[in-house]
């Protein structure tokens, strides 16, 4: 029999615990596996070869192995993004780019600093410099984001999150 | 993409646990972006035989010397057959 564990309630993060240059947690997944990359392609229904046939991979394309795929990288960081900003808090923007390939073996690290913030409306808006490194230390995904965190005291970030309309272009 | 296959002994690896060490961990059989080595035999006479693939046989070359390889031979190979599939290396 298995007992079901009790879901996990994140604390949450306050825009006022957070200074410039600080590093967030970091989010570890691996080594990842070629049942991995199987499973996803098989989820988002991507049939590309270099996905799934390693002679396919190694020996037409002339790649390391199967590869992992981008849509699985974006939608890691996004989780990992998303789940700083729990329970309460919103993952506004987030770009980034594909820089390197991850294979099977590959253990990936997602990390992000901060290097912005500032209050809008009471509510904390954090700029982070993002990405996800491999064991080697290869940099696969720099980017940036944008999150909005409840300051202490302050309103609670309305659910869903509007965004300030952009400044009017001259 | 030039393939090469490598032939020559590798005492330390004998061992097996050498072997694990040496190659489970991708940043061993990827010696650069571009230049993997794809597959490594141990033949019953104690030999090894290696595969790989990349731009410049120069990597491939410093890659079994940093792993203290005495090679025999190494050849491009120009076509494989694997499981019934065909690859034309050339």
């Amino acid at each position: 029999m298995v007992a079901m564990e009790p879901l996990q309630v994140p604390s949450q993060r306050y825009f006022d615990e957070l200074a410039l240059g600080d590093i967030l947690p970091t989010l570890v997944i691996g080594p990842l596996t070629t049942a991995h990359v199987m499973r996803w392609s098989a989820a988002i229904e991507n049939w590309h070869r270099i996905h799934y046939d390693q002679a396919f991979a190694i020996y037409h394309e002339g790649l390391p192995n199967v590869l992992v795929q981008g849509s699985w990288k974006q939608s890691l960081l996004c989780r990992y993004l998303k789940d700083l900003c729990l329970p309460g808090g919103w993952l506004w923007k987030v770009g980034f780019q594909h820089r390197a390939m991850v294979v099977p073996g590959d253990t990936v690290t997602c990390w992000a600093r901060v290097t912005g913030k500032r209050l809008a409306e009471d509510l904390g808006h954090v700029e982070l410099e993002v990405g996800m490194r491999l064991q080697s230390g290869v940099e696969t995904c720099p980017g940036k984001a944008t999150l909005v965190l409840p300051a202490r005291g302050g309103p609670a970030v309305p659910y869903p999150f509007v965004p300030p309309p952009s400044p009017a272009r001259e | 993409m030039p393939h090469w296959i490598a032939i020559g002994t590798n005492e330390a690896w004998r061992d097996p646990l050498a072997f694990v060490a040496a190659l489970a961990d991708s940043a061993r059989w990827r010696p650069s972006a571009r230049t993997t080595v794809s597959s490594v035999l141990m033949l019953d006479d104690g030999r090894f035989v290696a595969e790989c693939h990349g731009p410049a046989l120069a990597e491939f070359e410093a890659w079994l010397a940093d792993n203290g390889w005495q090679v025999e031979s190494c050849r491009r190979a120009e076509r494989i057959a694997r499981t019934g599939s065909i690859w034309d290396l050339a």
